[in-house]
Order: C-alpha cells, then sequence, then structure tokens
C-alpha cells in the first residue's frame, strides 16, 4: 500500500493528510516533495499521520529530515495523531521530545497562532 | 492457337522450368545464407563479436559497401559500430527520412522495444529476397544479442557477487573474533544479515582498567548501504569508547559525529544502547539512544526495560543522553537486541517483545542465544529472514556455579 497526500490549508496552516505506509521508496519520495513544495510556500506544517499504519526507519528518518528542513526555513513543523505503530516508533526513540505532537486538529491550528 | 501452341512448344515449357528452378535456387542460396549467417551470430556469446559479425556478414552477403547499426538502446549507446565504407554523414540516417542508398531493418529486443537499426549502404536498391534476408539478419541478431547481453550481465553480476561476498568476509571479521572471559560473566552475542551484508553491529571492548565497553547498534534501512555506515560508526565507537569518557558523552560524541557526516547518513541514523560493564565492582552502566528497549532480569520483581533517554544517533544535532546504573547481582541477565528479532512475522502476527522476553526465563541460559534463534525460526515457519538480526547477552553467574 503505498503513501498518498493531500493538501489542505487551513487558518494559514498547510496540512498535509498522509494515508497508507511511509515507508522507503515511493513512501519517503512522496512525503520529500510535498513537505519541499508546502515548506517552499512559507508557511507552518501540520502533518496528519491518521491514516499512516506503517512507518519503517527510512520513514522516520525522512519525517525528522523533513522537521530538520522545515525549521531551518525558519517554519514550524507539527504533528497530528499518530496511529498505533507509528506511535510506539516515536516513543521507543524517543522523538516526542522532538516532535511537538496532538490528538486534536483544533488544537494543533491553535498552537501555531 | 498460339497460346495453346505456346503451351505445348516443349522448349518453352523446359525455359520457364529453368527459370523457376534458378528462382527456386536464388531462394536457397539465400536461405543457406541467412542459415550461415545465423550460425556464425550465435557462434559467440561476446556483444562486440556479435555485432562485429553481424554488420560483416550483411555487407558481404547484400554486396553493400558498408554497415552500421544506429540506435540508442542499450547496449548501442558507446559503441562505435560501423563496417566497411559508409558515406561520412552517416550519422544523420534516421529511419524517418529515406535516404537514397541506404536501406535498413529494424532489431527489436525480448520486450517488443526497439533496439536499434541495422542499415547497410549500397548505391543501387535491395531485391525483394535482398530486403527479405537483411530482415531474417536482423531478427537473428537481436537475438544473439539479447543473449551476449544476458552474459555480460551475469559477467558483471558474478563480479557483483564477488564484491559483496569479500564485504561480508570483511564485515564478519569486524564482529568480535573472541569473546572475552570475564571471571563470573558470560557474553555471547550474534548477528545475521538478511542480505550479504547487514547495518546491525555488535562489539565488546576491553578497555586497561579491566571494564568492558559493549554496543549493540542498529543503521536505518538494510543492506550495503546500510553496511557502509555501519563501519563508519564502529570507528567512530572504537575511537571514542577508549577515552574513558562518561558513557552519556560518548553517545554525545557519537551523535554529533554522525550528524556531521551529511545528509545521507543522517537518514541512516543508529539506534544504539551503549553499556559498560566493571567486572570487579559489578557495575552495568547504559545509554539507550532511541533503540528498542534492553531487558535486564533478576535485579527486582519485573523485568527492567532499559528505554531511551535521547533519540537515535546522528538524526539531529546536539542532543543529550543519560546514563542509568545498577548493580549486576548474581543470576541477573540483559538482553540486547535489534527489531529484526522482535519484528518476525507469522502471518500478520509479529514475535513482539512479549515473547522474546519470555525466552528469558528466570535463570540464566547458557546457550540462550542459541535457544532464541531456533524459536524465531520456529515461529516464522522457517520462511527466509527479513531483516538483519543482532542480540548481545550477558548474564552474572550463580555464586559458586556456572549459571
Amino acid at each position: 500500500m503505498s503513501l498518498t497526500i493531500q493538501h489542505r490549508r487551513k487558518d494559514g496552516t498547510e496540512i498535509l493528510d498522509l494515508a497508507g505506509q511511509l515507508t522507503l521508496g515511493d513512501g519517503t519520495g512522496a512525503l520529500r516533495a510535498a513537505i519541499q513544495k508546502a515548506s517552499d510556500n512559507a508557511v507552518d506544517l501540520l502533518v496528519n499521520l491518521s491514516g499512516v499504519s506503517y512507518l519503517d526507519s527510512a520513514g522516520l528518518g525522512e519525517l525528522v529530515g523533513s522537521y530538520a528542513s522545515v525549521t531551518s526555513k525558519g517554519k514550524r513543523m507539527k504533528l497530528l495523531n499518530p496511529q498505533k505503530r507509528v506511535d510506539a516508533l516515536l516513543q521507543i526513540t524517543k522523538l516526542y521530545s522532538t516532535f511537538e505532537c496532538f490528538t486534536d486538529e483544533r488544537e494543533a491550528l491553535e498552537s501555531f497562532s | 492457337m498460339p497460346t495453346l501452341e505456346m503451351r505445348d512448344n516443349p522448349t518453352m515449357h523446359l525455359m520457364q522450368g529453368n527459370d523457376e528452378t534458378i528462382d527456386l535456387q536464388q531462394k536457397l542460396f539465400r536461405v543457406q545464407s541467412l542459415l550461415e549467417a545465423s550460425r556464425r551470430v550465435h557462434a559467440t556469446i561476446r556483444l562486440d563479436e556479435v555485432l562485429e559479425a553481424v554488420l560483416e556478414i550483411a555487407s558481404k552477403e547484400l554486396e553493400a559497401e558498408g554497415a552500421f547499426f544506429f540506435g540508442t538502446g542499450p547496449g548501442f549507446e558507446e559503441r562505435t559500430l560501423v563496417y566497411g565504407d559508409v558515406p561520412d554523414d552517416w550519422t544523420r540516417w534516421s529511419e524517418r527520412v529515406e535516404i537514397p542508398g541506404y536501406a535498413s531493418a529494424k532489431l527489436t529486443g525480448e520486450r517488443g522495444d526497439a533496439l536499434a537499426h541495422l542499415v547497410v549502404y549500397r548505391p543501387h536498391p535491395l531485391s525483394l529476397e535482398e530486403a527479405d534476408f537483411l530482415e531474417g539478419l536482423a531478427l537473428q541478431s537481436a537475438l544473439a544479442i539479447g543473449n551476449a547481453q544476458h552474459h555480460e550481465k551475469s559477467l558483471e553480476w558474478e563480479r557483483v557477487q564477488l564484491d559483496l561476498d569479500a564485504a561480508r568476509q570483511i564485515q564478519r571479521s569486524l564482529l568480535p573474533q573472541e569473546i572475552p572471559d570475564v571471571q563470573g560473566y558470560k557474553l555471547q552475542m550474534r548477528s545475521t544479515t538478511c542480505y550479504e551484508v547487514g547495518g546491525d553491529y555488535v562489539d565488546v571492548m576491553p578497555l586497561p582498567d579491566g571494564r568492558l565497553m559493549m554496543v549493540l547498534a542498529d543503521v536505518a534501512g538494510k543492506g550495503l548501504a546500510s553496511a557502509m555506515i555501519s563501519m563508519t560508526f564502529r570507528s567512530s565507537f572504537r575511537a571514542i569508547a577508549g577515552a574513558g569518557l562518561p558513557m552519556e558523552e560518548v553517545a554525545e560524541r557519537l551523535n554529533q559525529l554522525h550528524w556531521q557526516e551529511g545528509v545521507e547518513a543522517r537518514r541512516r541514523y543508529v539506534t544504539a544502547i551503549l553499556l559498560c560493564l566493571d567486572p570487579n565492582t559489578h557495575k552495568l552502566e547504559a545509554v539507550n539512544a532511541g533503540h528498542n528497549p534492553a531487558f535486564l532480569v533478576g535485579l527486582t520483581e519485573q523485568p527492567i526495560l532499559i528505554g531511551a533517554s535521547g533519540p537515535p544517533l546522528g538524526m539531529l544535532p546536539g542532543r543529550t543522553y543519560e546514563t542509568e546504573s545498577w548493580t549486576f547481582q548474581p543470576g541477573a541477565q540483559l538482553l540486547l537486541y535489534t527489531d529484526g528479532l522482535t519484528e518476525v512475522f507469522q502471518g500478520d502476527e509479529e514475535f513482539g517483545e512479549e515473547r522474546l522476553l519470555g525466552l528469558l526465563g528466570p535463570s540464566p541460559q547458557e546457550e540462550f542465544l542459541d535457544h532464541a534463534w531456533r524459536s524465531l525460526a520456529q515461529f516464522a515457519g522457517n520462511a527466509r529472514q527479513t531483516d538483519d538480526m543482532t542480540a548481545l547477552y550477558l548474564y552474572r553467574a550463580h555464586q559458586g556455579g556456572h549459571s
């Protein structure tokens, strides 16, 4: 199952709705392209992970790499609603101390203002 | 009636018969030539020789001044493929432009893709039979070229395989060849890769003061790229580990060094657990950098899970880590593992942490890793390994006994 990414703009924040598997190859490539495009538009990013069923080590690397790239441009990137497997990986790797993460979209959007 | 007379004229009949015979003989000659040409182009497996033979046959059999291949398909990009004398502007030849003096036939690959055109240069046009011959030769050429390309690929693959075998031997030789014999302790390590080489790394390094530094690490991804990164990580670890630094500082330096290696290395970050055991004081120190929790059994009623105090190494700059420490009691066991062990699947169900922890049991086991590998293979129904699998098992013997 490959990754699909839908773009939405709400309250001046770009929301990326991810669905599928974020894994080496198509998944990581699609995420990189989407985040590159969105961050070129110079807005903050909210990455919605509620549709991501699986994340491998390459996917995690891409997520963190994207975060580094976005923040280096002076913008913010936050995560929304990671599911069981993704949540476990973020816990194990202690990356919740790096990513700001929300379960509620409204709350996430308000945090940018 | 004249026509009947003609039909009945034995001389005419003979002449007509002669024409047919000559015609048949010519056709037979062409078929024989094509068979001979086919034998020659299939006589070699070397691509250069096949191409040269085809051009020579085309020129000689069709009494052309010269011949060449024109195309950009695989195998044709970097070769100059001209035989005999062709006009200087032969490179301007195109299938779309009909230029007097040139005749061509298309070579099609196995998948129907255009490989090239076989073009002959002869000022007077080809007869129908000659054009048929050229088509037949092109067909045979495409087959022979396909075989030769397969042969080239298999030679290339053989070379890559030899390289990978050498890389595997090097990687295996860099695993600890001798496990240090530490009074009262038993240490076991095992690493198996799913491809020729892998991104897992396990090591033990005795320090001059008698302590043991150990590491178990997993580079993101698998295969050759991860193996290369694991080797640079090994060098960094070995250079830093002996400096007598506090464990958290070892982790912080490894993190920074790896991050400074650049974008590709950052994507191939390293999850790791660093350990230091002092066998005299029985002090065990550990730092977990984004790795699966290690299991420490026998110190408390419930197993201790040694979780991460910071993210994987090399992922983000300037991260800090914390060292945890315990006194390693007699009968205590410690298991470090990579996720290749917990992510062994039986259908959709994975082996998981709980099952792995369950293998440990209340008392140390002399051959624990053999037991673990057997259990994992059994769980997977002896299916092919899909990830690198590495583990380190350490226990302290019960006082007065070996285990």
